[in-house]
């Protein structure tokens, strides 16, 4: 607790790396699957999300999140003082609209062959970074159509788990969705072999948005292996969430209403991380 | 110590949330991360969530209060993020 208390006061102001003109000039966008609960894997959660890409650099997002970002910015474009906006309007905009699973942007920099990794938990922003570099990737000799585009299996063994992806040379960016890279061709689709976790294309656009400004405010900087023991304990104990927040309501009971919710989360695409 | 309070918001739902500005006391012995403004420009709002449980969001700027409203909308209601 001493520790996540310490963490809760490293908040950092964007950290690391030189974004400074990063425009992207295409958007793939893909469906993704994840299952929450290990004991339970008929319950799926889903989330649409986007990979921007520009000359060198990527951001992978939920395009859920995005949206909603889009509105705030616009909403304060002219001021972000809280006494000259109509916060009744506001609140009402982004609560009709569609939330994010995923909650973070992953930032990949082939200048800098490193991966800036933002992630809202409960009420604070992390960001930790990790080398861009995937090694291991098989490429076999089976081939299959993806929205047109002839694909080559490729497999590699990330994080604990077995994943099999299928890339195309006719896109040639060595991207994918998630921290996945490193082929000759962009990843169409990327699913584990237990089918926990899964990212298929949709879509394709021609874009034009400021990489640098898909970041998370106020960060609290770690290293990876701290950030997944802050998101273990936390979500071994919510309440351990609240530190630092203003009381509002929160009774025991909802407290263990939420704890349960949490304790059904407990099979991330990661299942090995402290290396 | 006075503070702002952006007080109150009256909700059948969370969609259909109802604001209003007033003066009011916060509690001296509440622990708060000022995220880096003026305490005194902190601006705090109860709000209730829409599966019941009200709750306080704060923040220096519009973004940071609704930020903070969407993670205890998230935190009570869910639905939790992919782990």
């Amino acid at each position: 607790m001493k520790t996540l208390s310490v963490f809760s006061f490293l908040i950092i102001l964007i950290p690391h790396m030189n974004l400074h003109g990063q425009t992207s000039n295409q958007a793939f966008f893909y469906s993704a699957t994840f299952t929450p609960d290990s004991t339970n894997v008929n319950i799926k959660g889903t989330d649409y999300m986007v990979l921007w890409t520009g000359d060198n650099y990527s951001v992978f997002e939920s395009y859920y999140g995005y949206q909603l970002d889009s509105v705030q910015t616009v909403t304060t474009s002219k001021s972000n003082n809280p006494k000259d906006v109509n916060l009744d309007a506001l609140i009402r905009s982004v609560s009709s609209m569609k939330k994010p699973s995923y909650k973070y942007r992953i930032h990949k920099s082939w200048k800098d062959e490193q991966i800036t990794f933002y992630q809202n938990l409960f009420f604070d922003n992390y960001v930790y970074s990790q080398p861009l570099k995937m090694n291991g990737w098989k490429i076999e000799n089976e081939f299959k159509d993806v929205l047109g585009f002839k694909c080559q299996k490729a497999s590699i063994a990330h994080a604990g788990r077995n994943f099999i992806a299928w890339f195309t040379e006719d896109i040639p960016l060595s991207d994918g969705p998630y921290v996945f890279n490193g082929l000759p061709g962009l990843i169409m689709e990327v699913k584990d072999i237990q089918n926990h976790y899964s990212f298929e294309l949709v879509g394709i656009q021609n874009s034009s948005i400021e990489m640098s400004k898909l970041v998370l405010p106020k960060t609290i900087a770690l290293s990876k292996n701290q950030f997944f023991s802050t998101k273990k304990a936390l979500y071994k104990d919510v309440r351990k969430a609240l530190l630092g927040k203003p009381a509002g309501s929160t009774s025991d009971e909802s407290i263990r209403k939420v704890q349960e919710r949490y304790d059904k989360s407990n099979n991330p695409l990661e299942l090995v991380w402290d290396k | 110590m006075n503070k702002l309070i952006l007080g109150c918001f009256l909700i059948s739902g969370f969609a259909v949330a109802e604001t209003s500005v007033s003066e009011n006391k916060i509690s001296e012995s509440m622990e708060i991360i000022t995220r880096g403004c003026d305490p005194e420009n902190i601006v705090f709002i109860s709000f209730n969530t829409s599966c019941g449980p009200p709750a306080v969001a704060s923040g220096c700027t519009t973004g940071e209060i609704i930020a903070d409203v969407l993670n205890w909308e998230e935190f009570h209601c869910g639905p939790t993020i992919a782990p």
